[in-house]
């Protein structure tokens, strides 16, 4: 009973909602304020009619006299019109519907209005709805398009209700204070081990101290923060100059070491520029050569992780779509070439990153299985191929753009900007954490299965256990300094593929910090050495089986100068199991050596192969000085003077770690050299 | 419970055999021979009114006239098994055995006596003899066929039960524990049908109620085992483990309110029920509560610190309500006590090295 009294009263209150004009005959007892209203509503109206119509300013003064009176049906539809090309677009649903409950007639667009308002707050079936009831502008001549448009919103709903039927399962956290600020931050862009966050804002201490006439605002910059001992992120500097300039300067991509820098800045038509760190300064930014930037519009980009070629985006000429995704050899001279039709859409694709496991792709499209306006998707480059593109699924893509997102090396987490309700002002920078697929409880129970016992059986039920989801890439980080005087070193980091005996990659270590960071892509046995002229090499050995799991190894490198006396382990020599046979993936480091030789005529060496204590001491003896005999044989058949080598087995009287553990005898089996004359 | 109803059983058969010698004989001055009897039929007599010490010492009056009366010692055995004395019971029965191996009964009992001493294997064999000396007594092959279900020898549990069936068709217990069987053989049809026999025959054999329910819901009928719990409990309301699986089941329904109900009933009825504590954690990491599911797992592993599961979904509770640091330790702690997916969800999870 009482049920049906509310809803009576519900009913009857919405039939009396009417439709108030902002009239003396209804607000003669206010005049002042009347006029005061009156003059917010012009102002709005002045802003709204523009062409191009300036709505997040229409939208101030429209709010102001909203107060004044709520229930006016055309302000309500132009509130609810300008929120839908605001920021902040799910607020436009209530002022629509009130416009709409005001005065069904109030303007002939109303349903398509109201079909983007409850698209964009995910009422996907109200959406469509709306949408079918959604006439064309009479007169208007392209009822073609209009028919197009619509249909496609209509199967964005239904894309959306599919993937919000099945969340992804993600934490969405602000990235905090010492990232955001009450003005637009987005753009952000990271180190493989999240160590430090580029990104761009329009904040108030911008170079130059401007703001943008066509857009208001500030002219955006590039900031700079870094993760601190407690997981926070540091209170962003801006980079300044030469980086940033009065203009706009945005990020783009970051490599994954964090030394190079991809930048976007507006001039011929809008074009991408490279700029490089110097120890801690950003160097002046050059402009991407004529074969990446083009009259139209570039606007992202991203390097392979052997730094070797970029993929980036344009809506130049001749592509599949609006805009779409190309990738191109840096140093090469052959054109941009498409990524083709499973990648580029009819529809706009833009905000390409690369992850550094090399073959997996972020990047948006209006196209694909969108929810609405741009979504992030996913793509693997296997066999010669793209993967079918993946929606990364509600609710990191929402109905609104979803655009330029980044993810660490170890997938655990990815950023993006939005704007949320719960950010500090405007866009806002969040840290999406991936928690993979649910995890599954575990329930116990027992059962007395003997009529003739009280002894239960125990019995569990056991979910099988989910997929690793954490990325197939280890990241090897660290500091090259001088030995003796403990200075930073800008050595030259060379990633050797020990199968092909070839170099993959060639990184440099920060001129003054000395720091590097490299990311191994499991699959090979990677030769790492790191040289610097006036010193001998250092060589480390990273054997990744297809498979290995996410890791980050830390590993600092003291550089030796050339001395007599100085020892270096040759940690990329290996031998068959038990023999003195060298094996072919040697030959990278054997032909290190061999050069160092031919290039320092009075070096002398004593190559000397040492064991762990397991098994007989004699026998390892033997076994390491034939091993030792192994490589000088080698280097005197390639042309080195046999009176300049010697060889020694040491089997495991000279151990450089405790014998008491795995790693500690993995270290102990070494070839090593030792200088004797130079 | 069944124990004393058997141990009643065999004693049946005994007097039944020693019946020819109740007081057929009197005189004044007996040879020791027949005072011996005497005092052994006034023993028996002693026995069936439950004067269990009162009718041993009638049988060491009779051993003491007669040291070869071996029916003597077999009711004395029957007598300290009757008063829990199983180790004299053990020593009665071996010189019965040794005066006459012929006879099952002795085996029989002194296999019961064994067992109730934990010499299960001794037992086993004891049972053994009895069969091969009396293939009609079910009870022999029953409990040889329940000390084998015990060892994991469930096919030959069920053949042994197969035969206790065969001795004796309207034995509810065998056929019931053979079901038990055929369930652990992953016979689950035949298992349904063996404890649905147990329960025609014997209505009050609650026990098969639960196990049919058990069954059943391993061969995916969620429904039926919801109607055996029901039944169940409609009868009796105070058994945790019941309200526990019937819980287990509606989880599996995907009803995990209705499993709330069901876990806090057996947490009410029994608050020291870890696995009752343990699946409500469950049921509300389901439910998205996951403030009650840490609580409720969190007194889980309290009352049982070994306890994996519980761990593993405290862990998932406390990722979720944003501690991920302990979230790792509980996923690891669950891996180092066996639950080695344990390890896949700290990997997964970001959790730093050990």
């Amino acid at each position: 009973m009482y049920k049906y009294l509310l809803a009576f009263l519900l009913l009857t209150g919405a039939a009396q909602a009417q439709n108030v004009e902002f009239s003396k005959d209804r607000f003669g007892n206010d005049k002042e304020g009347l006029k005061a209203a009156l003059k917010e509503v012009k102002a709005g109206d002045e802003w709204y009619e523009m062409d191009p119509p300036r709505y997040e300013q229409a939208l101030a003064h429209y709010l102001a006299a909203q107060k004044f009176n709520p229930n006016n049906a055309q302000l309500n539809l132009r509130i609810g019109d300008s929120y839908l090309h605001s920021g902040f677009k799910p607020r436009a649903l209530t002022y629509l519907q009130k416009a709409y409950q005001l005065n069904p007639d109030v303007d002939p667009r109303i349903h398509y209005l109201l079909g983007r308002g409850l698209h964009l707050n995910g009422k996907w079936q109200e959406a469509i709805a709306e949408y079918k009831r959604a006439t064309p502008a009479s007169g208007s001549k392209n009822t073609a398009a209009f028919t197009q448009d619509i249909q496609k919103k209509i199967r964005e709903c239904e894309n959306g209700q599919k993937l919000a039927a099945k969340p992804t399962r993600v934490f969405i956290d602000n990235a905090g204070p010492g990232v955001n600020s009450p003005y637009p931050d987005y753009g952000p862009v990271i180190t493989a081990d999240e160590s430090v966050i580029l990104f761009t804002s329009r904040r108030d201490n911008s170079t130059g101290g401007q703001h943008d006439p066509e857009t208001g605002g500030f002219f955006e910059d590039i900031y700079q923060s870094t993760r601190t001992g407690q997981g926070e992120w540091s209170a962003a500097r801006n980079l300044g100059e030469p980086v940033n300039t009065d203009g706009h300067d945005a990020t783009v991509g970051l490599a994954p070491d964090g030394q190079r820098m991809l930048m976007y800045m507006e001039d011929n038509g809008g074009d991408l520029h490279e700029s490089d760190l110097r120890g801690t300064q950003w160097r002046k930014p050059q402009k991407l050569g004529s074969r990446i930037n083009s009259r139209a519009h570039e606007s992202s980009a991203a390097y392979t992780p052997d730094g070797r070629s970029l993929f980036f985006v344009t809506d130049k000429e001749g592509g599949l779509g609006a805009r779409d995704i190309y990738k191109i050899e840096i140093d090469g001279r052959g054109q941009a070439i498409n990524l083709g039709p499973t990648i580029n859409t009819q529809y706009g694709e833009e905000g390409v990153f690369l992850h550094p496991d090399g073959k997996t792709m972020y990047f948006s499209s209006e196209g694909h299985n969108s929810m609405g306006g741009y979504d992030i998707f996913r793509s693997v480059f296997e066999n010669g191929k793209w993967s079918a593109p993946e929606n990364l699924g509600w609710p990191i893509n929402t109905p609104d753009d979803d655009v330029f997102f980044v993810i660490s090396a170890s997938g655990r987490h990815g950023y993006y900007s939005s704007f949320r309700d719960d950010g500090l002002g405007s866009k806002d920078i969040y840290q999406i954490t991936f928690l993979g697929p649910e995890k599954q409880p575990l329930l116990s129970q027992e059962d007395q299965l003997l009529a003739s016992r009280v002894q239960p059986v125990k019995e569990t039920l056991l979910a099988p256990p989910v997929a690793i989801a954490s990325a197939q890439v280890t990241i090897l980080k660290g500091t090259v300094t001088d030995d003796k005087t403990k200075e930073p070193l800008e050595a030259t980091i060379d990633v050797i593929d020990n199968s092909r005996n070839q170099i993959i990659a060639s990184f440099r270590a920060n001129a003054q910090s000395g720091r590097y960071l490299v990311s191994l892509p499991s699959g090979l046995n990677y030769g790492i050495v790191v040289r610097q002229d006036g010193y001998l090499f250092h060589s480390e050995n990273f054997d990744l089986p297809a498979g290995a799991a996410y890791a980050e190894v830390v590993k600092d490198i003291a550089l030796k100068k050339l001395d007599i006396g100085v020892k270096v382990v040759l940690n990329n020599i290996f031998f068959d199991f038990d023999k003195a046979t060298l094996r072919d993936e040697s030959t990278s480091e054997l032909e290190r050596l061999q050069k160092l030789l031919t290039e320092t005529p009075a070096l002398r060496l004593e190559i000397s192969g040492h064991t762990d204590n397991v098994g007989n001491a004699a026998y390892n003896k033997d076994l390491s000085q034939r091993r030792a005999k192994a490589v000088v044989d080698y280097l005197v058949q390639k042309g080195i003077s046999k009176d300049r080598l010697t060889f020694a087995g040491y089997g495991d009287t000279q151990p450089v770690a405790p014998n008491t553990t795995k790693g500690g005898r993995q270290l102990n089996r070494r070839t090593e050299f030792k200088v004797t004359g130079k | 419970m069944l124990k004393t109803i058997l141990a009643i059983t065999a004693m049946a058969c005994i007097t039944s055999a020693a019946h020819a010698q109740v007081d057929t004989v009197r005189a004044t001055t007996l040879p020791p021979a027949q005072l011996a009897e005497k005092l052994y039929n006034s023993g028996v007599a002693k026995y069936n009114q439950k004067s269990y010490r009162a009718a041993i010492l009638d049988f060491d009056k009779a051993l003491a006239a007669k040291p070869d009366f071996a029916k003597a010692f077999y009711n004395r055995a029957t007598t300290h098994y009757e008063l829990k004395e199983y180790q004299p019971a053990v020593q009665d029965y071996d010189q019965a055995i040794k005066l006459d191996p012929s006879t099952f009964g002795p085996y029989f009992g002194r296999g019961q006596a064994r067992e109730a001493l934990g010499q299960s294997a001794e037992a086993e064999q004891d049972y053994s003899k009895a069969t091969e000396l009396q293939a009609s007594y079910a009870p022999s092959w029953y409990y040889r066929g329940a000390l084998r279900f015990e060892k994991g020898k469930y096919q030959e549990a069920k053949a042994d039960f197969d035969q206790a069936i065969k001795a004796d068709p309207a034995y509810a217990y065998a056929w019931h524990d053979r079901g038990s069987a055929q369930r652990q053989l992953n016979n689950l049809p035949a298992a349904i049908q063996d404890y649905s026999k147990a329960l025609s025959l014997q209505p009050d054999l609650l026990p098969a109620l639960l196990n049919r329910a058990a069954t059943k819901r391993r061969a995916g009928d969620l429904k039926g085992a919801l109607q055996d719990y029901s039944d169940y409990l409609n009868k009796k309301q105070d058994n945790a483990l019941a309200y526990t699986n019937r819980g287990a089941t509606r989880f599996e329904q995907g009803d995990f309110k209705g499993a709330v109900e069901d876990f806090s009933k057996a947490v009410a009825l029994r608050a020291d029920y870890a696995y009752a504590w343990n699946n409500r954690a469950a049921a509300y990491l389901k439910l998205e509560d996951y403030a009650k599911a840490e609580a409720d797992a969190s007194k889980a592993i309290a009352l049982n610190a070994q306890y994996a599961e519980a761990y593993l979904n405290r862990g998932h509770a406390r990722e979720m309500l944003r501690h991920p640091e302990q979230a790792c330790q509980d996923w690891r702690k669950a891996a180092e006590l066996g639950l080695e997916a344990g390890n896949t969800y700290a990997a997964n999870s970001g959790c730093g090295a050990d």
